[in-house]
């Protein structure tokens, strides 16, 4: 994504703070630090009373990697007031890893969101 | 015992994944023909492949409907691909010409165009104006271009008519340089002097930076004002830069949102708030 050297957001870099109406939104990449900062900004800045449902979709390519954390701090973002019609957080991975490692991962990085009961990782195709 | 014609319509919707039971549902009697029909013809598809060129299946289907010209009616949904590894000789091209303006002409139904790697600058005058025609039908409201090759950005703009909801517009590979620029110019000036209500899309798929630096521009062709749903698929940084132009200019229409994110493999830097 677009961002200054320092890592701050710029004029280009995609939010959605004029879109008040979202219901659903799905963001596809790579699961790492920078996305799920990334996230966290793009999800800090939405006010949208009705959204639903959020999707993220990505690759982790290695168990090994320690580059695919960080999610905790956007799962305190879903926590938050504005979300509470949130149905559903879903992750979608593409991996050839085991499923089981990986859904203990997220599951361990978005607490709230599963015991809330909304959070659903699947297999990507 | 006569049945329903709405217990017709729901066990023969529900094979309608199945061409084999739909062929055989065909035959059971004269009300179970059309709903079959609907089905089995729905989707028509021309695309390259290694047993079987593009004008060879445009001459196939052709001469099909020619002799069963009511089928044509069935069509909802034509997909029409040139664009593969196999390629299409120069030596096809007058054939392809010659056939498709009446291929096209017979698909007065359509809801979906799907067209992939055409070059429309290089075609006949009499396939552009049959596919400006079909861009034209008032039920044609889905419209995916993938791999489109145009001398001019308007070239494929002045294609799209007002009934369409729907649009996808995939890459745009290169330019064509055909011969008949000026010529396609020409039809362009007639189209614009038509002076046709805009698109009102509800649906749009974008990833490449000259349509949508255009669609934000001083256009009145398409009115984005009312589009719901949008996959912005972002391939470099400046794509994501227009992305989030559109994005706020679509303000609170949007209701569904997927966002694309470029190079995946080489994000270094934190993105730090």
């Amino acid at each position: 994504m677009n961002a200054h050297l320092d890592g701050s957001p710029t004029e280009d870099t995609i939010d959605v703070e004029c879109n008040p109406n979202i219901r659903r939104l799905t963001v596809r990449a790579g699961f790492n630090r920078p996305l799920a900062s990334y996230l966290k900004y793009l999800l800090s800045g939405l006010s949208a009373p009705n959204i639903q449902q959020v999707t993220i979709w990505g690759v982790v390519w290695s168990r090994e990697d320690k580059d695919w954390g960080g999610w905790s701090e956007v799962d305190q973002v879903l926590d938050g007031v504005k979300f509470g019609g949130l149905r559903e957080v879903a992750i979608v991975v593409y991996t050839h890893q085991d499923m089981d490692f990986i859904h203990q991962h997220f599951t361990d990085q978005f607490p709230s969101m599963f015991d809330r009961g909304i959070l659903a990782i699947r297999k990507g195709y | 015992m006569q049945l329903l014609p709405e217990l017709i319509d729901r066990t023969i919707d529900y094979l309608h994944d199945s061409p084999s039971a739909l062929r055989a549902c065909a035959h059971v009697c004269r009300d179970w023909v059309a709903p079959s029909r609907f089905h089995l013809f729905y989707h028509c598809e021309i695309k390259p492949s290694s047993t079987s060129t593009v004008r060879l299946q445009t001459g196939e289907l052709l001469e099909f409907l020619r002799g069963s010209p009511h089928i044509a009616f069935y069509i909802r949904e034509f997909h029409f691909s040139v664009d593969s590894i196999f390629g299409m000789p120069d030596s096809d091209w007058p054939q392809l010409n010659a056939a498709l303006p009446h291929l096209l002409g017979m698909l007065t139904q359509l809801r979906k165009l799907v067209l992939h790697g055409i070059r429309f600058t290089s075609f006949a005058p009499d396939t552009r104006a049959a596919f400006r025609a079909l861009f034209a039908l008032p039920c044609l409201v889905d419209v995916k271009v993938r791999h489109l090759k145009v001398a001019k950005l308007e070239h494929f703009t002045t294609l799209l008519c007002s009934p369409l909801k729907r649009l996808s517009v995939y890459v745009f590979l290169g330019e064509d340089f055909g011969l008949n620029i000026r010529a396609v110019d020409e039809e362009v000036k007639a189209v614009e002097l038509q002076k046709r209500p805009p698109c009102r899309l509800e649906y749009l798929y974008a990833d490449c930076d000259m349509f949508v630096r255009w669609l934000l521009g001083p256009q009145t062709m398409i009115d984005i004002s009312a589009v719901r749903t949008l996959d912005a698929w972002c391939r470099t940084e400046s794509t994501e830069g227009l992305m989030a132009r559109l994005l706020r200019r679509l303000g609170p229409s949007l209701e569904d949102l997927s966002i694309q994110l470029h190079d995946i493999d080489g994000w270094g830097t934190p993105f730090l708030i």
